[in-house]
C-alpha cells in the first residue's frame, strides 16, 4: 500500500463528505426518502482510481463503527453494521471498486447511457449482496424481500442520474481520476 | 457548531474512561467471539446481566444504550415475531394453542383499543412498549372474548412452541448483548483515541500489506474534515435556499436539481481544500508511512490487564461449557 500525500487526502475526503451529508434526506411521496450514501459510493468510484475508491469506502465503514454518525439517517455504531441492513454497507467497497474498474470500458458510444446502465447494474449488485444478507439474517423469503427493497429503486435511479450529472459537471475541475 | 463533539462520546469519570483503548478493543473482540460460541439461553442471560452490571458501575445511562439499539429495534421485533410464529417443535412442547376469532362484537372493542392507543401515543414516553402492549392485548382479547357471531369462517389457529419462544428470546438477547458492548466502547472512548488504538491493535496486518499508520492518518484527516465540511454544507444549503431552492418539495425533476445544487459546490470546495492541505503537508515534509512521534501516548494500567484476563477467562469458560455440553 503505497500512497502519496495527495492520494491519502483524496481517500479521506469522500467519507468526510458522506458524514457531512448523512443527515440529509430528501422525501419522495409514498416512497422511502432518499439518503445520499450510494450516490457518494458512485462518486468515489467515478472520481478516484480503483484502489483508492475501495480504500475510501473501507475508511467510511471504520469511521461509522468507531461512533461517527455517517450511516443512513445519521446512525452509527457496530449495531448498524452487524444489523440486518449491514449487508448494504458491506457491499459499498465492492460497488465503488467495480464502478472505477468499469468506468473506462467502452461498450457503447453514448457515454451517458453507458454510465447509467453500468451504475444501475452495480446498484443491483449492492441490492443482491445486501438483500441476501438481509434474507439470511431474518430468514425472510425472496418475494417479501424484493417487495420491501423494490420501493427504493426509483430513488436510486434519481441518485444515479444526479451522480452522472455531478460527475460530468465537475470533471473539468478535478483531474485526479487517472493519477 | 464548533462546540459539538462529533460522535457518540459522552464525557465521564468512571473507570471505563480511564482505560486504554487498546485493551477495550481486544476485550470487545474476545467477548464477541464468546457471545457467538454460546448456544445456551441461560448462559447468554448471565452475560446480559454482567453487561448491565458494567453499565451500572461505569455510570452510563441506560437511555444512551437504547439510542444505539434504536436502528435495529423494528427489525429485532420483526425477527422475534417471525421466530415465535413459524418455528415448529414437538407436540408436547406446545405453550399456547388457541383460535383467534374475530366476531361482530369484539371487533368494536378492538377499535376502542386502537383509538386509545392513538390517543396515548402522544402522551406516553415509551411509545414502542405501548405499541407492543396494544398488540399483545388485542390478540389476547381476540382469543378469550368471543361473544357474537364470527365474521370469518376459518379462525386463525395460533400455536406457539417452546422452541420458538426460546429461539426468539435467544436471538434477541444475543443481539442486544453485542450492540450494548460495542456501544459502551464508543460511548466511553473518543474517536481519535479509538483510531489510535485501532492503529496499534491492528499492526500485525502489515503481513498482508496493509499499513495501519497510513490508514490511521487517513481516518484522522477524515475526522478533522467532518466539521469543516458540515459548515460548508450548511452554508451552501442556506445560499441555495436564498436563491429559491426548496429541499422538501417539488417534482421528480426538481428533486434531482436540488441534490445537484448541493453536491456540485460541495465537491469542488472539498477538492480545493484537499489540494491546499496536501500542499501544506508536503511543505512540512510529510512522508506517508514514515515513523512519527506523538503528543499523546497511550498508557497501559492494571485495570487493562484485569479486563483482558476477565475476557480471556470468559472465552475459555464458554468454550469448556460448549465442549462439555452443559
Amino acid at each position: 500500500m503505497k500512497l502519496t500525500t495527495r492520494e491519502m487526502i483524496l481517500v479521506a475526503i469522500i467519507p468526510a463528505l458522506m458524514a457531512a451529508t448523512a443527515t440529509i434526506s430528501i422525501p419522495l411521496a409514498q416512497l422511502p426518502a432518499i439518503t445520499l450514501q450510494t450516490l457518494f459510493v458512485f462518486m468515489a468510484g467515478l472520481l478516484l482510481r480503483k484502489e483508492l475508491s475501495f480504500l475510501s469506502m473501507i475508511v467510511y465503514i471504520i469511521i461509522g463503527v468507531i461512533g461517527l454518525p455517517v450511516f443512513a439517517g445519521g446512525t452509527a455504531g457496530l449495531g448498524v453494521l452487524i444489523g440486518p441492513t449491514g449487508g448494504f454497507i458491506m457491499a459499498f467497497p465492492v460497488a465503488a471498486y467495480l464502478t472505477s474498474l468499469l468506468k473506462n470500458v467502452n461498450i457503447l458510444n453514448n457515454e451517458y447511457i453507458k454510465l447509467f446502465s453500468l451504475m444501475f447494474i452495480i446498484n443491483l449488485i449492492i441490492y443482491m449482496i445486501g438483500g441476501t444478507y438481509f434474507m439470511i439474517y431474518l430468514e425472510w423469503n425472496l418475494i417479501s424481500t424484493v417487495a420491501l427493497f423494490g420501493t427504493y429503486i426509483p430513488g436510486d435511479i434519481l441518485k444515479i442520474v444526479a451522480a452522472i450529472y455531478v460527475y460530468v459537471n465537475i470533471r473539468s475541475h478535478v483531474t485526479y481520476e487517472y493519477s | 457548531m464548533n462546540n459539538i463533539i462529533i460522535g457518540q462520546y459522552v464525557p465521564g469519570t468512571s473507570f471505563l474512561y480511564k482505560m486504554d483503548p487498546r485493551s477495550k478493543l481486544i476485550a470487545l473482540f474476545v467477548f464477541m467471539i464468546s457471545v457467538f460460541i454460546i448456544k445456551n439461553l441461560l448462559h447468554i442471560t448471565i452475560l446480559l446481566f454482567a453487561v448491565i452490571l458494567i453499565l451500572r458501575i461505569g455510570g452510563i445511562q441506560i437511555g444512551r444504550i437504547f439510542k444505539g439499539l434504536k436502528p435495529i429495534l423494528f427489525l429485532l421485533s420483526f425477527t422475534f415475531i417471525f421466530q415465535l410464529l413459524f418455528v415448529k417443535g414437538d407436540v408436547e412442547d406446545i405453550l399456547v394453542d388457541a383460535n383467534v376469532v374475530i366476531t361482530s362484537i369484539n371487533i368494536f372493542i378492538f377499535i376502542g383499543f386502537f383509538i386509545l392507543w392513538r390517543l396515548l401515543r402522544k402522551v406516553v414516553k415509551f411509545r414502542f412498549l405501548l405499541f407492543i402492549t396494544f398488540l399483545v392485548g388485542s390478540i389476547i382479547m381476540f382469543i378469550n372474548l368471543t361473544p357474537g357471531s364470527p365474521l370469518f369462517n376459518n379462525p386463525y389457529n395460533l400455536v406457539i412452541y417452546k422452541q420458538g419462544l426460546e429461539g426468539a428470546v435467544f436471538i434477541m438477547t444475543r443481539l442486544i448483548v453485542i450492540v450494548t458492548m460495542s456501544t459502551i466502547l464508543t460511548l466511553t472512548t473518543k474517536p481519535t483515541d479509538l483510531n489510535l488504538g485501532l492503529e496499534k491493535v491492528l499492526k500485525p496486518l502489515k503481513i498482508v500489506g496493509v499499513s495501519t499508520e497510513i490508514m490511521a492518518m487517513i481516518i484522522a484527516i477524515a475526522l478533522r474534515y467532518i466539521p469543516t465540511l458540515l459548515d460548508e454544507a450548511n452554508k451552501i444549503m442556506l445560499a441555495q435556499a436564498s436563491r429559491g431552492v426548496d429541499f422538501s418539495e417539488g417534482k421528480f425533476k426538481d428533486k434531482i436539481m436540488q441534490i445537484i445544487s448541493l453536491l456540485v459546490p460541495m465537491f469542488i470546495i472539498s477538492f480545493k481544500r484537499s489540494d491546499e492541505l496536501a500542499d501544506a503537508m508536503e511543505a512540512r515534509n510529510f512522508v506517508p508511512g514514515k515513523r512519527r512521534t506523538r503528543i499523546h501516548l497511550l498508557k497501559w494500567t492494571s485495570v487493562d490487564t484485569i479486563l483482558i484476563t476477565v475476557s480471556l477467562l470468559t472465552l475459555s469458560g464458554v468454550i469448556v461449557t460448549r465442549i462439555l455440553g452443559w
